[in-house]
């Protein structure tokens, strides 16, 4: 009997085991770098919520740039956050922009690195702090690669982008001039009030400081008065997406089947949207996200109303929506995804 | 000037190119950077094998599993089949893709192209990666913003001057299955309480949630 056959060669064993150390010693720098990204994700994530800055970005929307001020807060645990747009006429209540929170951003959870590879990149610098750049590279090309620069001593982001196919930001954020301090945990301040005793919103300050402020023990900043928002708006973001409940299959309600997802993508039910004075019946809601992506499913019975409309197509910075008329009901995909994962949601989406 | 200062600038330029090239493959290179990258891979066997090494680096790191690994003359076969196809441009581009609606005329093209396939397939492949770097990432973009609405939360009168404008402008880029139209009261606010909806339960991203809606496409 041959016995080469059967046992392979002290040298080509030893050849095999080579290159399996020098593989091992090539990818563990990768393993290493991409728990260091995660990490350094979920610090941010952390920062997000818990310090307290106030700054101008320059803000990117497809071809639109505008400036915003931000400021957010965290006084004995109760955060407080408002956006002014800088560059819109009117006054400084009418320009609040509702709905913008850096603090939503989720955190990073191990499913996924099934579909994206969180990889560390270069040192770069944003508004005169030094920052990492940390990629996460989708898998596939249904959702965009999102791109972070992250104050390693703080956690702070200093610059956020979504970038499209065509390897250009679709939207983009990023600091021109920010201050970042720790909460204030003991001192009370009033919040300001009107006579009506509504709550008011102080000016924003006239000159933003372009000093940096490294993160020290903060100190009161008489420029910047405590604001509160609505309870809705604090809740908006996260609070309320726990309303979302999960679906053990990709069965919908009236027999409509969504008879395949992307990849890593899990459907959710929201809450169905209350009829409108047009519209008569109700609109069910449906979430589906790999949670870092997300899109939303909208069927509703076709009315005479919406027949006009047509199949819509529309397209603003990272967000998308299609619609489309499928066993007369008319189905709109919303989401900040490619238009083709809308589209590709679409045509799985059937009616049994 | 000395030899040794000649070898120096020559390592120097290398190590500054190698750069660049890294700068292309983290897409943080501007176009100025590219095209001199580029122009520079035609001619520099030693640039072009770093850009083999990063292409291997970065697929392993990602897939993290066996990666098939191209010849070192791959991409001077991206380049010798660059050279003896056609110039490309936008217009053939469009062309071809007017063409294929034709039904009966395309069949008969697509028999007698046939036999092209087999010898013309690493051309083509080859052909189109190398487009996609240099130029068809344009094409796409202009494409997208065929699609592109101007939209924002708050709704806003806007003068049908200038919507048409608007819609006229993108109509002349669009292509001609796609059909703009202005967006009345209803259509505003249809779509107005998805995105508003999306926004409430589902987005993740932080951005700016405006939209404001001038047209959309009917793509039907």
């Amino acid at each position: 009997m041959n016995t080469s056959l059967k046992y392979p060669s002290l040298k080509s064993f030893t050849k095999v085991n080579g290159l399996v150390v020098v593989l091992s010693l090539f990818l563990t720098p990768a393993v290493y770098a991409d728990e260091a990204a995660v990490e350094l994700l979920n610090r941010m994530n952390r920062a997000l919520h818990e310090l307290n800055y106030n700054g101008t970005l320059a803000y990117l929307k497809g071809d639109a740039l505008s400036s915003l001020h931000i400021e957010h807060s965290v006084r004995n645990g109760v955060k407080t956050e408002r956006v002014v747009r800088l560059n819109e006429e009117g006054n400084e209540v009418s320009r609040e922009l509702q709905g913008f929170s850096l603090a939503s951003i989720p955190r990073i959870s191990p499913e996924m690195n099934a579909v994206y590879s969180f990889d560390m990149g270069r040192e770069n610098r944003i508004a005169n702090i030094s920052c990492r750049i940390i990629t996460a590279r989708p898998k596939d090309r249904k959702r965009y690669l999102q791109k972070y620069c992250i104050d390693t001593k703080t956690g702070m982001l200093l610059d956020y982008m979504l970038v499209g196919k065509s390897h250009k930001p679709v939207e983009q954020f990023m600091f021109t001039s920010i201050k970042i301090s720790l909460p204030e945990k003991s001192i009370e301040e009033p919040l300001v009030k009107n006579k009506d005793s509504q709550v008011v919103i102080s000016n924003v300050p006239t000159e933003i400081a372009n000093q940096v402020v490294a993160p020290v023990i903060a100190t009161k900043d008489s420029s910047v008065m405590p604001v509160k928002i609505s309870a809705k708006k604090l809740t908006s973001v996260l609070q309320e997406k726990s309303i979302l409940r999960q679906l053990p299959n990709t069965n919908l309600d009236d027999g409509w089947v969504m008879e395949s997802l992307p990849v890593g993508f899990e459907i959710m039910q929201a809450p169905s949207m209350k009829p409108s004075k047009v519209r008569g019946d109700e609109t069910k809601h449906y979430v589906v996200s790999d949670g870092l992506s997300s899109l939303s499913v909208f069927v509703s019975p076709l009315t005479s109303v919406d027949a006009g409309i047509g199949s819509v197509k529309i397209n603003s910075g990272a967000l998308n929506v299609v619609t489309q008329e499928k066993n007369d009901h008319i189905i709109t995909v919303v989401g900040e995804v490619p238009e083709s994962t809308l589209r590709n949601i679409i045509n799985n989406l059937q009616k049994k | 000037m000395s030899n040794s200062k000649k070898e120096s600038n020559g390592v120097d330029q290398q190590v500054s190119l190698t750069e660049h090239l890294s700068a292309l493959f983290d897409d943080e290179a501007g176009p100025f950077e590219q095209r001199r990258v580029l122009d520079e891979l035609k001619g520099n066997d030693k640039l072009c094998k770093s850009l083999s090494h990063f292409a291997l680096i970065g697929e392993t790191m990602r897939s993290r599993t066996s990666v098939a690994v191209a010849d070192d003359n791959f991409l001077a076969g991206i380049h010798a089949h660059i050279d003896a196809e056609p110039a490309y441009n936008k217009v053939q581009f469009e062309e071809n893709i007017i063409s294929s609606t034709n039904d009966a005329t395309n069949l008969v093209a697509k028999k007698q192209r046939s036999w092209l396939r087999p010898v013309g397939g690493f051309a083509l492949a080859a052909s189109v990666a190398a487009i996609s770097v240099i130029g068809i990432q344009n094409y796409q973009q202009a494409d997208q913003s065929t699609g592109t609405i101007v939209m924002t939360q708050d709704v806003k009168v806007v003068k049908p001057s200038q919507v048409a404008t608007v819609v006229e402008g993108a109509a002349s880029k669009m292509n001609a299955r796609h059909e703009y139209r202005q967006a009345n009261t209803h259509a505003r606010s249809f779509l107005k309480r998805y995105v508003d909806s999306h926004m409430e339960y589902a987005s993740t991203s932080t951005f700016v949630p405006s939209v404001r809606v001038i047209a959309y496409a009917d793509y039907k």
